[in-house]
């Protein structure tokens, strides 16, 4: 056991040696880590941990524009694949068809409107959002079709694996506004501060219990049935 | 007393072994025959009873149970067409709403099958429809949600189709294949100014339809087809696809007539081809069997748009199902009718036999008596009238054995062949008694209508004589008082008097009758009943002592006699064996109420210190003519039997002094000491009754009797 201790400690000191040695003359990064939960409704599980995101707003100076991160969201039996995706402002989200049928993509949401209008199987349509936000993405021919670009102001961003951890590395130690999202679980807001060697094990917990579905508008701002089913 | 039948020889005493079965065999098949007419008709009773009640019972309760089967169908064929309309209704609200789609019926419009087919996908999950197709304009198929390759065929013949393509929402059944039924809508697609095309959208009637019809209604449901040929075929069922459901669907053919009347059922028209769906002709009630359940069932179709029947629902109950609580119910009551009904039986049985059976041993016991056999024993010892009876029959036996015994001992001892009627004095005797002038000779007419015919004997007072009473034709006796007795007792005519008046009251088959008193030639006179018989005297004397069943026989007969005088008031003070008269035939007369009395003395006819009757055989106080009752009586009859028993009297002297001593100082052998066949009981009886205090001795003449009988018993 002594052995073995030492030993390891030996390797570590060999491999530290020359990332300390970087670090002394690079600006250092760190790791932000941490796991996210969502409260839900008693009997119910969370199975779309996936779909929140996590970024870092650096807190006064150093907000620029970072470079654009291009994405893509797959039509696919009437789904989008995946459902959430986070990108840079300025980034052009891409929607290829991969349906035998055709799909017509839009956002109604005020700074990221576009309709992307109706094309096939194979054809593929991008729009770009400029502007910073959740903006949501439909189809407006298929009512359930639902998708979320979240256009963040900062490099510093990840999306949770389905565990609901999730991992922002090269972050420059400061202050920073820890910022987690989820369509259901709305939004979560901390100032964080990243010291050098970075922080792990964050914990953040949204709150999904008075989440409810709304079925939203077809891309005229009217019901996707005019005579309006009433559901009860 | 010995009844004599043709068939039966009468034979006292029978020991035979073959004729006690024939006498037992009679009543016991009469005892079966009565036990069972208790048993049978109790039994015939509760089953009369408890079989109308189930009859009726059931009679109701089927009939219950068909009304309710009856409205049960009818409730079911309400639901199904309230629950089929529904379905339609919602189908075609699905419809409408789906086909006013601006995306849709742009789609539409753009006639893309790709699209379309994507679209009718949709279309089946928005409006849960089991399959959708869209028509263009001019009712070309431009896709089948379940058939990606449906060709584009003509579909504007349908009336369905047609229908919609005119603007209006059509319904109906439609069949696929060739036993899927499904109900269908149409509805017309908005185009920009006319319509754009038709949304038809088909709901699958299957099986999960008719369990739910099933839940909601108990009924068994059958869903079917009508093929090409118009047979039924089965669609969808809650009694699963056995040949069995085949077979009663073949059975009930429907003629696939189409109604030319029929209007297009229009949805939301008040179309009226729905609601005549009770026209649905079902020649007679339909019958299912299944297994061991029966159903009944009625039918109603499901009607194309254009008002062909296409198929049809059945509603089937199973009476056996409606009836089943009462089943159960019936089966509880037909098991506590079944114990009752045991129980019952065991008890009217039993009660039968406890009735029956002393019946039968009376029975028995009499017919033996019939038969001349005294011997039975009547065993029946119950407090009810039948033990009065069995009491009585046992009373009788008794009387019967013991005077049989009599009538033995007399023909045996050859005195019954005798033709004596009273105290037989013999002649010489008479005559060496004191001669009197008053004494009739025989061959004289006494009194101008009595032919004396024979001296029969001196009595306490006077003479007896046998005489022939002219005017009436009868034997009879006559006694006389003794001329001299009158002249010296001028009491003796006040006496005879007396005596005849008290002698009057009693008529008793054991009392001799006193018939008239009158007086001829200076002579008094008493005529009365001619007895042939033996003094008891005599019989005695002849025997030396009489057998104890016989000396009951004769106890007790005195005691009637006795009984009947004391409830008179008249005591006859004078018992003695030579006022007992034994007929052969066993019948035992007292006679010689000469010296009864009132039981109030009468002052003047008894001289004071006078000692009437035989010494022996009165009682103490009579001796010492203190106020004489009914015991006195008793006294006399207990010394008689003694005699009898032991062939003297308890007392024996020369002289009446001598008589009188022993009497106050001695007391005399029981009978059994002198008698060892004597029953103690009898004995002691007898003793007591001998006693010389009044007060020990038995109460009263039918107490002794009582006591007699108990003593033999």
């Amino acid at each position: 056991m002594l052995f073995t201790l030492t030993w390891r400690g030996a390797v570590g000191t060999a491999v530290a040696l020359p990332w300390l040695f970087a670090a002394w003359f690079t600006p250092s990064r760190a790791n932000v880590g941490g796991r996210i939960t969502i409260l839900e409704r008693p009997g119910a599980k969370t199975t779309d941990l996936a779909n929140a995101v996590v970024y870092l707003e650096p807190a006064g100076l150093g907000r620029g524009n970072p470079a654009p991160t291009p994405v893509e969201i797959v039509m696919q039996s009437r789904q989008f694949i995946p459902r959430v995706r986070v990108v840079t402002a300025g980034s052009t989200v891409l929607f290829p068809n991969q349906d035998p049928f055709r799909h017509n993509v839009f956002s109604n949401t005020g700074p990221a409107m576009f309709d992307l209008g109706l094309y096939g199987r194979g054809d593929s349509k991008g729009a770009t959002l400029r502007k910073a936000g959740a903006f949501p993405i439909f189809c407006n021919i298929h009512a359930r079709m639902s998708a979320f670009v979240l256009v963040v102001p900062t490099p510093f961003f990840t999306q949770a694996n389905a565990d609901g951890r999730f991992t922002i590395s090269g972050v420059p130690p400061g202050s920073y506004t820890l910022r987690v999202w989820h369509d259901r679980g709305g939004e979560h807001t901390r100032p964080l501060n990243v010291p050098s060697d970075g922080v792990t094990e964050l914990e953040a917990s949204l709150d999904a219990r008075g989440y409810k579905s709304v079925q939203h508008k077809n891309k005229f701002g009217q019901p996707y049935s005019p005579a309006g089913r009433d559901r009860y | 007393m010995i009844a004599i039948s043709g068939t039966q020889p009468a034979v006292p005493q029978r020991t035979g072994a073959t004729n006690l079965p024939a006498a037992s065999e009679t009543p016991s098949h009469s005892n079966l025959s009565l036990a069972w007419k208790i048993f049978l008709a109790s039994a015939a009773v509760i089953f009369t009873v408890l079989g109308g009640t189930l009859l009726l019972t059931t009679l109701s309760a089927r009939r219950t149970a068909d009304q309710g089967v009856a409205r049960g169908l009818d409730q079911t064929r309400r639901l199904v067409t309230v629950l089929l309309e529904g379905r339609e209704r919602e189908l075609a609200s699905g419809a409408l709403v789906f086909a006013q789609g601006p995306a849709f019926r742009a789609l539409v419009i753009d006639k893309r099958p790709e699209d379309l087919l994507d679209q009718g996908m949709e279309a089946v999950q928005q409006i849960g429809a089991s399959w959708v197709q869209i028509t263009d304009a001019e009712g070309v198929r431009l896709a089948k949600s379940d058939e990606p390759t449906a060709s584009q065929d003509t579909l504007a013949g349908s009336v369905l189709i047609g229908s919609a393509l005119e603007g209006k929402v059509a319904a109906g059944a439609g069949i696929a294949g060739d036993s899927a039924i499904f109900q269908a809508v149409a509805v017309p697609i908005p185009g920009v100014t006319q319509v754009a095309g038709v949304l038809m959208a088909a709901l699958l009637i299957d099986s999960a339809l008719a369990v739910s019809i099933k839940e909601a209604t108990a009924s068994n449901i059958i869903f079917f087809v009508l093929d090409r040929d118009g047979k039924p075929r089965l669609a969808a069922s809650t009694l699963g696809r056995g040949p069995a459901i085949a077979e009663f669907l073949a059975r009930h053919e429907v003629a696939k007539s189409t109604e030319p009347t029929a209007p297009t059922k229009v949805l939301g028209t008040g179309d009226t081809a729905r609601s005549s769906a009770t026209g649905f002709a079902t020649r007679s009630p339909m019958k299912l069997s299944l297994g061991d359940t029966s159903y009944v069932g009625n039918a109603q179709p499901l009607r194309s748009a254009g008002g062909d029947i296409l198929g049809g629902v059945i509603a089937l109950r199973s009476r056996d199902l409606e009836m089943a609580p009462f089943v159960e119910f019936r089966r509880r009551i037909f098991i506590a009718a079944v114990l009752g009904m045991a129980l019952a039986s065991a008890l009217s049985y039993l009660l039968a036999h406890r009735i029956t059976r002393p019946i039968i041993t009376l029975v028995d016991a009499t017919q033996r008596v019939a038969d001349g056999d005294y011997s039975a024993e009547v065993t029946v010892r119950t407090r009810d009238e039948i033990g009065t009876l069995a009491s009585a029959v046992r009373t009788m036996l008794m009387a019967l054995r013991e005077k049989q015994a009599l009538v033995d001992f007399l023909s045996t001892s050859g005195v019954a062949t005798e033709r004596t009627n009273n105290p037989p004095t013999p002649r010489a005797r008479l005559s060496s008694a004191t001669p009197s002038s008053s004494e009739l000779l025989p061959g004289i007419m006494f009194a101008g209508r009595y032919e004396i015919t024979d001296l029969l004997g001196a009595g306490g007072a006077g003479v007896v004589y046998k005489a022939f009473d002219q005017e009436l034709g009868e034997v009879i006796a006559i006694k006389t008082l003794r001329t001299e007795t009158m002249s010296e007792d001028p009491a003796a005519l006040e006496r005879l008097k007396s005596e005849i008046r008290l002698a009057r009251r009693i008529s008793h088959r054991n009392v001799v009758r006193t018939h008239d008193f009158g007086e001829a030639e200076g002579v008094y006179f008493l005529t009365m009943e001619f007895v042939a018989g033996t003094p008891l005297d005599q019989l005695i004397a002849r025997t030396g002592r009489i057998p104890v069943a016989g000396t009951l026989s004769i106890a007790t007969q005195i005691c009637r006699a006795l009984e009947v005088a004391h409830e008179q008031g008249i005591i006859h003070r004078d018992i003695k064996p030579q006022n007992l008269m034994v007929q052969p035939d066993g019948v035992l007369k007292v006679m010689d109420f000469g010296l009864a009395r009132l039981e109030r003395r009468t002052e003047g006819l008894t001289r004071v210190g006078m000692v009437v009757g035989t010494l022996a055989y009165m009682s103490p106080e009579q001796l010492l003519d203190e106020n004489v009752d009914a015991r006195a009586d008793l006294y006399a009859a207990g010394v008689v039997l003694y005699e009898c028993l032991t062939g003297r009297r308890p007392l024996e002297a020369d002289s009446p002094a001598v008589f009188i001593g022993k009497l106050l100082a001695d007391t005399p052998p029981s009978p059994r000491e002198l008698n060892g066949e004597v029953p103690a009981a009898l004995s002691d009886l007898i003793m007591r009754t001998i006693a010389g205090d009044r007060n020990l001795r038995p109460g009263s003449a039918a107490e002794l009797r009582k006591q007699l009988t108990r003593s033999e018993a």
